[in-house]
């Protein structure tokens, strides 16, 4: 249980990195 | 919840403070290939993991209470492989968005572009060696020292590449003397918790060296300052023997006493591996730097009202150990059932005590001890902790106990494997990931 909530939270912190890789350069570019 | 949630924000946050830096300050205009930027931009993201992993694994105890320390370090391992899988995104994108292939096929690259493929490389190297260390035959304490001077060497590297050839960090104010800071910052909580720490821990004394059951033996310590330590029953640490015996290793032992058991802290360990075989010879007077208390693993965290289900194999015992022993010193009206599978009668751990414990009332404990080689006289349980065995000790409890579960991995397994053909939802089990120390 721990461990799926552990998993959970990497994927969520991973999501939210590379996302913020695509939008945070797209912002600089524009 | 908010608790175990703050603090996942803070290391997301954290870790896009070098992109957000570039964003606010730092425009590209419109030339730049968007590809390419997203390349360095994962790089920029990269580098900030790769500053955050010393802080996870440092043990602190505000990031790992809520969790629990073996989950934090399985966080820290999860986020090495994404490092890695990232940083190989990054020469990929830089080549495809414009820079060319050569930049990953050609000698004739500049000096800083060879700092980071070396860092890429060892960074490779140190994912292989944590994530395949058993299949490489490489020992606990050979691949820590390695973790030690890669992690570094990483840091380094990394750093050198990008503060040289990295265009945000030339051209953006302030984004150098950021670099600097953050690799400072970062190598002061590394040195801080491999160097200056282990030597400031509370130095134990052993007390006692007893044996507990065949090759078993239950180590006690008395703390410097007389006082009872702190800890909640089932949870572990980590000590550091100074013995003429034994090796002047750091190794996490399950605290095997209760926390009611006055002035004392108490590990119960099986003679196993290269470092625990020589326990029995640890002397009363050697000492011990302990580090803890760690761990999620208690009863004392679950609702008071529910019944419990204890199933142990070997010296899996030892947290279950100190939590009835807790249990029965503070009068814990509970009503528990406790499996607990050996080899032989001469390998059960405590089990006078256990018995002693099921006579009282307060727990209202019932042991089942499974012993899967038995002597001829045995007139107990024979075999291991199966599906029909769970349901016919624990009847009237499967619907709303909670499960402990602790001993090794295979038998383990199969208790999860009956366990979940029993029905019971995997948030009612608890299981300590020691493995992920290992």
């Amino acid at each position: 249980m721990r461990k799926k909530s552990m998993q959970r939270a990497w994927a969520i912190v991973v999501a939210v990195l590379v996302v913020c890789a695509f939008v945070l350069t797209w912002l600089r570019i524009v | 919840m908010r608790n175990s949630v703050l603090p996942v924000i803070a290391y997301t946050a954290l870790a896009l403070v070098p992109l957000a830096v570039v964003t606010v300050f730092g425009s590209l205009g419109g030339y730049a290939d968007y590809i390419y930027e997203v390349g360095r931009s994962l790089a920029l993201i990269v580098f900030a993991v790769l500053l955050l992993q010393p802080v996870l694994a440092g043990r602190f105890r505000e990031i790992t209470e809520p969790y629990g320390l073996d989950m934090v370090v399985n966080f820290h391992k999860y986020m090495g492989v994404t490092a890695l899988s990232l940083i190989i995104a990054h020469p990929l994108l830089l080549a495809v968005g414009g820079r060319g292939f050569k930049l990953l096929t050609s000698l004739g690259v500049p000096w800083e572009v060879w700092v980071g493929k070396a860092a890429l490389l060892l960074l490779l190297v140190q994912a292989g060696a944590s994530l395949f260390r058993k299949r490489l035959g490489l020992d606990f304490e050979s691949w820590r020292r390695l973790h030690d001077i890669l992690a570094p060497s990483i840091l380094i590297l990394a750093a050198v590449h990008s503060y040289f050839i990295g265009g945000d960090l030339k051209y953006v104010t302030g984004m150098r003397e950021l670099w600097v800071v953050a690799l400072l910052g970062s190598a002061g909580v590394f040195v801080y918790h491999r160097f200056i720490r282990p030597g400031r821990l509370p130095r134990y004394t052993v007390r006692a060296v007893e044996q507990a059951a065949r090759n078993v033996w239950t180590v006690t310590l008395a703390p410097p300052d007389g006082r009872s330590p702190r800890y909640e029953p089932g949870q572990f640490h980590f000590l550091t023997f100074h013995s003429d015996h034994v090796p002047e290793e750091e190794h996490h032992f399950t605290i095997s006493s209760s926390p009611t058991e006055a002035a004392i802290i108490a590990s119960t360990i099986k003679e196993s591996g290269d470092f625990t075989r020589h326990v029995g010879s640890i002397a009363p007077g050697d000492t011990a730097h302990v580090h803890g208390p760690f761990g999620r693993y208690s009863y004392v965290f679950e609702d008071a009202e529910v019944p419990l289900v204890f199933i142990a194999g070997g010296i899996g015992i030892t947290p279950l150990r100190a939590m009835l022993r807790h249990m029965a010193d503070t009068g814990a009206d509970r009503r528990v059932a406790l499996l607990y599978a050996c080899s032989t009668e001469a390998d059960i751990v405590f089990r006078k005590e256990l018995d002693a414990l099921a006579e009282g009332d307060r727990p209202r404990l019932d042991v089942t001890y499974v012993l899967s080689r038995p002597d001829e006289g045995w007139s107990g349980s024979r075999g291991h902790i199966d599906t029909a065995l769970i349901r016919e000790r624990c009847a009237g409890m499967l619907d709303e106990a909670v499960f402990f579960v602790c001993g090794p991995g295979a038998m383990a397994k199969a208790v999860l494997r009956s366990l979940h053909e029993l029905g019971v939802p995997m948030d009612r089990i608890r299981r300590e990931e020691f493995l992920l120390l290992d």
